[in-house]
C-alpha cells in the first residue's frame, strides 16, 4: 500500500491506544509480588528468628541491598522502555548495589577472623538460595516481561536485563525473609550467581519477545 | 528548528487526545522528512527507493502504535529520532548489514532543503503490505487504506459493526508491523 494510504488507516485507528508501559508495570508489579510473598508463605515461611534478625545489621543489610537492586533495575527499566529517554544516569545507578555489597564485604572481611571467612561465604544454604532466588523472582520477571510489551526498548535485551534487575531484587529480598546465612560474604557468592542467572535469563527474553 | 519540533509536538499532542485531524497532519508532515533524513544516511547506500519508502512505513507503523511512549511533557524528536534509528538498523540487519547507523536526524529540523515526496512505486510494492494479512483484517485495512472508506462505510460494506471493524484495524495494522519486522 502507498504511504499516505498507509496514514489513512493510521488515522482511523485513534481509537486504540495502548496503555502506558507505566500503568502496565503498576499492573503487574503487584500481581509478581503477591505470587512470590505466596511461595513463600506457602514453602518456606518466614526464619523463626525473623524478630531478632531485624535488630542485626547483616540482616537489615540484605534488605537493604536487594531493594536498592529493584529499585534501580526498575528506574533503568521505565528508561529502556522508551525510545529517546536519557539512560546514562539510571545506568550508572544500577551499580549502586553491587558497590554497597562490595563495602559490606571489606566490612565483613575487616570484623570477623579470617578463620572464619569460609565458613560465612559456604553458608548453610547455598543450594536453597540458588533454586528459591530465581523462583520467587521469576513470577516478577514474566509479568513484567509482558508489561514491557507495551513500551518500545530500543536495545531489547537491556530493557530484559534491568527487568531481571527489578525482579531478582524483589525475589532476593523476599527470599532474604526465610534465608538464615546473613553475611556480606554470602551475599556476594550465592545471591549474586542466583541473581546472574536470572540476568541472563532476562537478557535472552527481552532480546526474543521485547522486540516492536 | 524549534519551530518545527514545537509544531509537531503540539499535533501529537492534539493526535494523543484524539484529534484526528492534528494527527493526520504530524504523519503527513513527519512523512517526506523521513524519507530525506533516511535517504541521507551513509548506511541507506546501496537502498533503492522502494528499501527506503518500506523504512518509512515502518517507522510511521512505530510511530502510530507505540505513540503511548512518548512523554507529552518531553521534546518529540529526541523520541522520533530513537525509533527511525531503530527502524533502520532492523531494516538493516534484515539485509544482512549490520553496524551503526548514523541519521542526519537532526538536520531534519534544521534543514531548508524540500522534503523528497512519495517515489513512484511498481504495483507489487505498493500490494504486497495487504498480503501480510489475511481474512477480515485485509478486507477492513483495504477498505479504508486502499479504498479510502470511513470505518462506518467500512462497516456497512462488510456487514460488521462499528467496533470489530475498528478492532480489525488495530489488529492488521499491528500484523503488518509484526510481519514486516519479521520478514525475509
Amino acid at each position: 500500500m502507498r504511504t499516505d494510504q498507509l496514514i489513512d488507516a493510521l488515522v482511523a485507528d485513534s481509537s486504540t491506544l495502548q496503555a502506558g508501559v507505566g500503568r502496565a508495570v503498576a499492573a503487574a508489579l503487584p500481581v509478581g509480588l503477591f505470587i512470590s510473598v505466596a511461595f513463600l508463605l506457602i514453602g518456606t515461611g518466614l526464619r523463626p528468628d525473623i524478630a531478632d534478625a531485624l535488630g542485626t545489621w547483616r540482616f537489615n543489610f540484605k534488605l537493604v541491598v536487594t531493594l536498592i537492586l529493584a529499585v534501580s533495575g526498575a528506574f533503568l527499566m521505565m528508561r529502556a522502555s522508551r525510545p529517546g529517554a536519557e539512560i546514562a544516569a539510571a545506568r550508572m545507578l544500577v551499580f549502586a548495589a553491587p558497590i554497597l555489597l562490595g563495602l559490606a564485604v571489606i566490612v565483613e572481611l575487616t570484623s570477623v577472623p579470617a578463620g572464619s571467612w569460609a565458613h560465612y561465604t559456604i553458608g548453610t544454604n547455598a543450594l536453597h538460595c540458588l533454586l528459591l532466588i530465581p523462583t520467587f523472582s521469576a513470577p516478577m520477571l514474566v509479568a513484567l516481561m509482558i508489561a514491557l510489551r507495551h513500551g518500545a526498548p530500543t536495545s531489547p535485551g537491556l530493557a530484559g536485563i534491568a527487568a531481571s534487575l527489578m525482579a531478582s531484587g524483589f525475589g532476593a529480598a523476599i527470599y532474604a525473609l526465610q534465608c538464615t546465612d546473613d553475611s556480606p560474604l554470602f551475599l556476594a557468592v550465592w545471591y549474586v550467581a542466583a541473581i546472574s542467572i536470572l540476568v541472563v535469563c532476562g537478557r535472552t527474553a527481552g532480546r526474543r519477545f521485547l522486540n516492536w | 528548528m524549534k519551530k518545527r519540533e514545537n509544531e509537531w509536538a503540539e499535533w501529537m499532542r492534539a493526535g494523543l487526545a484524539g484529534d484526528a485531524t492534528a494527527y493526520k497532519r504530524l504523519l503527513e508532515a513527519l512523512t517526506p522528512y523521513l524519507r530525506m533524513v533516511l535517504r541521507g544516511s551513509s548506511a541507506a547506500s546501496g537502498l533503492g527507493a522502494a528499501d527506503i519508502e518500506d523504512v518509512v512505513q515502518e517507522t510511521l507503523l512505530a510511530v502510530h502504535l507505540k505513540r503511548q511512549t512518548w512523554k507529552t511533557s518531553e521534546p518529540l524528536t529526541p523520541w522520533l529520532r530513537a525509533i527511525v534509528r531503530n527502524k533502520m538498523v532492523d531494516f538493516l540487519r534484515k539485509r544482512g548489514r549490520g553496524g551503526q547507523v548514523q541519521l542526519p536526524i537532526d538536520d531534519m529540523l534544521e534543514t531548508l532543503a524540500a522534503p523528497e515526496a512519495e517515489p513512484q512505486l511498481t504495483p507489487e510494492d505498493v500490494g504486497k503490505t495487504l498480503k501480510l494479512v489475511n481474512g477480515r483484517q485485509r478486507e477492513v485495512v483495504r477498505a479504508i487504506a486502499v479504498e479510502g472508506l470511513s470505518t462506518a462505510e467500512t462497516a456497512a460494506r462488510l456487514s460488521m459493526n462499528e467496533g470489530a471493524v475498528r478492532v480489525a484495524l488495530h489488529r492488521g495494522l499491528t500484523a503488518i508491523a509484526t510481519a514486516l519486522r519479521t520478514e525475509d
